[in-house]
């Protein structure tokens, strides 16, 4: 009995005039997004080749003198994600590099800098059409289901068989779903092919099961919202209220939900901008140069200021040892306080930061679509998950070039208290051809999963509770 | 006559729990917006404040615009600081104004909110105007007194759009009266002025796809079925048509990478200065004319680049709501018009700055730019698109008066 109502359904609905209009749209809007896409990713990784080989080019350039002056700034690029076809995520909101000096490192400019004109009307990708369009369409298609048989007086005649109301429910659900489903596996499957053809890597590492598991958990979604839909529907008599309803739950989930979570984050946990983080960082870091510079000329003076013309110069003085003890062991202090009161800072700012976004996320994990356009940008390398790795992959990569490249220049400034400042050099030899390079680890499948737990569960929700609320209502309703 | 049944349609309005849902949504959605852009707007001014450039520096910085708060555009490529070097311009992104978290979903700005939702709004309004009336069999009541369909339609699409605008306008501006409360926030008297021309472009555009609701439903006979195919055009216009037009342009006009950007810089950089090397006598000209090239060429570069802007606008103008968004953001001084202004005012600054280098001079001026007037704005394409969107109104609502003229009201 279950098989004819999907049977049922599914013809219903593919000979109803609103499905050729729902075929055209996906049929047209996923294929030409990727499409859209694709050629803006190939265009960005061949600027990323560019500007890897200019960055290259000038690490060899550089000199020990440039290194002295404290002048040399190393750029790290972040290649673009290749799933960023599918979903945008942050990939344009990212920093395309960092740039490393001594003094720490800064971001560079975000993709979206210099043809942010072109975006003024925004970007669609796979992910938004998904969200925005076919969810809307998914309610429309559930909004009459019980409803519409109802003001057409079939529901009657129906119940009226031997048949529980719940193979009904369960029948019209699977029937829906499929009938939306299958232009949505010929969009996807075209726009794969459009995507092959425009020499996509399609089978490089586990590049086929991430396709997988978007196309699944796009299916999936459109079972959400038809559920969503059925829930609406039974719970109203007539198709008209449970349009208007089906839209104003819509614009909730879809426009509200997403924004006001980023609202009430930023309202309990108000965090600084970065840019005057950095600013206190690099006060704090003068500040501490200077005390150590001056702190250098009162020792230097108290060293040497009974001791022998020329025994700074000369190696094996006593007062040149005792010096160099006590530089050293200044400059170490120095060192550790300035790391320890940097990473102070830095730590106690990525918690409040960690803090505010935390509860975001978890907010907007209320709406499904933030749920589900959260998860597929981490399945496709433009999400939260890219964005700590790679703010991590900077810090790893600040400490390395630090170890290799800016300590082997030492500088020391003295400022003496009879006034008067100098500086000197101790320098040790670079091999500028082997210096670390910068990478961003790709996270696994597993981290995936793992990491968005939460937006799973929320989904899973989303399926469950809709359907045993249109269970109950359902069993309940006056088919009059 | 008409004046009746305005009434009428206002006082249906008023009764429908419809109505108070639908103007409580947009009232939220509002407040939000307005809530959320002061907020970026106040992290973006505080990070103007230290990013701005001491007296003498040769960086070219300017605040953010307060209008960005309701039409963010394209002022965060705009408050980018751009500092004067001896090979050109350097454009520091540091600006990383609060926090790239929000970046996942689109900035919530009034345009965004007006554009996607108050659109979605006026077609719910407009939907089942012609429809329900066949449905409830009022419509044969109505056209079986002396009435002409004219006034009917015209009546009914007044009455809408008065019950709509109305509580648009006072939640706009009680949300625009608190915003400046804030003392962070200060509007010019220039500055409402272009809110007014704002608010007035959002009317238009709302009135526009209130006359495509009453027109789709005056060539359905279901209101159900008014609503699908309406939802269907309203998903084409305002996200896909929009995104159609840069993808199509791309393949109209040619722009240039940066890698032939830089494989050209390194030609003219290696011939002027390497292979020129024990010359030292000319240096100052050979600088001089490497700038210049450089110049040329990113001069080309925008030159291009514009063009590839200029045919996707046109592309795009085909859905009103790319429209909208062209005429809204260039009133509200954020748009690609004002951005590439701006743009060429910087290097105008570079040039008089590199010129005061040579000549010895330290301290350099600072940088200012003036917005365009408002009337500049509308005679450059602001009434343009203004204009268009009126003509999309028109359109649609001649072609309901068609349709209901030829209506079978039985």
């Amino acid at each position: 009995m279950l098989k004819t109502i999907i049977k049922k359904e599914l013809l219903e609905n593919i000979f109803s005039y609103r499905f050729p209009l729902f075929a055209l749209i996906s049929i047209l809007l996923i294929p030409l997004g990727m499409y859209v896409n694709q050629i803006d990713h190939n265009k960005r990784v061949r600027d990323y080749n560019e500007q890897q080989r200019l960055a290259n080019e000038a690490v060899t350039a550089i000199s020990m003198q440039d290194l002295m002056a404290g002048t040399v700034a190393v750029k790290g690029f972040r290649p673009p994600a290749l799933l960023s076809v599918f979903a945008q995520g942050f990939e344009s909101a990212l920093p395309r590099y960092y740039e490393f000096s001594q003094d720490g490192f800064k971001p560079g400019e975000s993709s979206s800098g210099d043809e942010s004109i072109l975006s003024v009307q925004g970007k669609v990708d796979f992910v938004f059409l998904v969200q925005m369009v076919i969810s809307l369409i998914g309610l429309l298609f559930a909004a009459d289901t019980i409803s519409g048989e109802k003001e057409s007086g079939t529901l009657r005649a129906m119940l009226s068989n031997r048949l529980p109301r719940d193979t009904i429910l369960v029948g019209k659900l699977f029937g829906g779903t499929l009938a939306l489903w299958i232009p949505l596996i010929l969009a996807f499957l075209l726009g794969t092919v459009m995507l092959l053809l425009g020499s996509f890597p399609f089978f490089s590492g586990d590049t086929p099961v991430r396709l997988l598991i978007i196309f699944l958990s796009t299916s999936f979604f459109v079972l959400i919202y038809y559920t969503i839909g059925m829930m609406i529907s039974t719970s109203s008599s007539k198709t008209r209220t449970s349009v208007v309803a089906i839209l104003l739950i819509w614009a909730f989930f879809q426009l509200i939900i997403p924004k006001l979570s980023d609202m009430l984050g930023a309202l309990v946990y108000p965090v600084r901008t970065e840019t005057e983080v950095s600013l206190e960082k690099s006060l704090l870091a003068k500040s501490i140069d200077n005390e150590t510079a001056k702190e250098l000329g009162r020792q230097f003076d108290l060293i040497f200021s009974r001791a022998r013309e020329g025994a700074a110069d000369d190696l094996a003085s006593p007062e040149r040892k005792k010096w160099d003890a006590v530089k050293g062991d200044i400059e170490q202090r120095a060192r550790e306080r300035k790391s320890q009161q940097i990473s102070a800072i830095d730590e106690t700012y990525r918690q409040q930061k960690r803090r505010q976004q935390n509860l975001a996320v978890n907010l907007s994990l209320v709406s499904p679509s933030a749920a589900f356009a959260r998860f597929i940008a981490d399945v496709c390398g433009t999400g939260e998950i890219e964005r700590t790795k790679y703010i991590d992959a900077v810090k790893a990569h600040q400490k390395a070039l630090e170890n290799e490249l800016f300590s082997k220049v030492k500088r020391t400034v003295m400022i003496s208290p009879r006034g008067g400042t100098s500086l000197g050099f101790s320098v040790q030899p670079v091999d500028f051809q082997k210096l670390p390079k910068f990478s961003v680890a790709p996270s696994s499948l597993a981290e995936t999963f793992k990491e968005n737990w939460r937006s799973l569960i929320s989904l899973a929700f989303w399926l469950i509770a809709p359907f045993a609320v249109a269970y109950v209502r359902f069993l309940r309703y006056d088919v009059r | 006559m008409i004046g009746t049944i305005i009434r009428k349609e206002i006082a249906a309005n008023l009764l429908s729990y419809k109505f108070f849902i639908v103007i409580l949504l947009a009232s939220v959605l509002i407040f939000t917006s307005l809530f959320v852009m002061v907020k970026d707007f106040k992290g973006r001014q505080a990070d103007y404040q230290l990013n701005k450039p001491k007296s003498g520096e040769p960086i070219a910085i300017i605040p953010p615009n307060p209008l960005s708060i309701f039409a963010k555009g394209l002022d965060d490529a705009m408050t980018r600081s751009f500092g004067v070097g001896s090979t050109g311009i350097d454009v520091q992104a540091g600006q990383q104004s609060g926090n790239i978290v929000f970046s996942f979903f689109p900035a919530p700005d009034f345009l965004y909110v007006v554009k996607v939702v108050l659109s979605l709004v006026a077609l719910l309004f407009g939907f089942d105007q012609i429809s329900r009336e066949k449905e409830a069999g009022t419509l044969k009541l109505m056209f079986a007194n002396s009435l002409s369909r004219a006034s009917v339609l015209a009546g009914k699409w007044l009455g809408n759009f008065l019950s709509l605008a109305v509580p648009f306008l006072l939640v706009t501006m009680l949300g625009i009266v608190l915003m400046n409360l804030d003392s962070a926030v200060h509007l010019s008297a220039s500055g409402l002025g272009r809110l007014a021309f704002l608010l007035a472009t959002s009317l238009i555009y709302i009135g526009l796809f209130l006359s495509l609701g009453v027109f789709i439903s005056t060539v359905t006979r279901r209101s159900a079925s008014s609503l699908v195919v309406l939802l269907f055009i309203w998903s084409l216009l305002v996200f896909v048509l929009p995104n159609l037009g840069t993808l199509l342009a791309r393949q109209f006009v040619d722009v240039p990478s940066v890698r032939s950007l830089s494989e050209k810089r390194q030609q003219i950089w290696t011939r002027e200065v390497l292979l020129a090397y024990p010359n030292w006598d000319s240096w100052d000209e050979r600088i001089k004319t490497m700038n210049a090239e450089f110049d040329q060429m990113e001069e080309d570069y925008r030159n291009k680049f514009d063009r590839l802007v200029q045919a996707s606008k046109t592309i795009c103008r085909l859905s009103p709501a790319a429209s909208f968004v062209y005429a809204s953001t260039e009133i509200a001084g954020t748009g690609i018009g004002e951005e590439g202004l701006f743009k060429r005012e910087v290097i105008r600054y570079k040039n008089r700055t590199l010129e005061d280098v040579r000549s010895g001079i330290k301290a350099h001026p600072a940088f200012a730019y003036r917005y365009r007037s408002i009337g500049r704005v509308l005679a450059e394409g602001g009434l343009f698109d203004m204009a268009w969107l009126l003509v999309f109104n028109i359109v649609f609502f001649a072609a309901s008066y068609v349709a209901v003229v030829r209506y079978d009201v039985r």
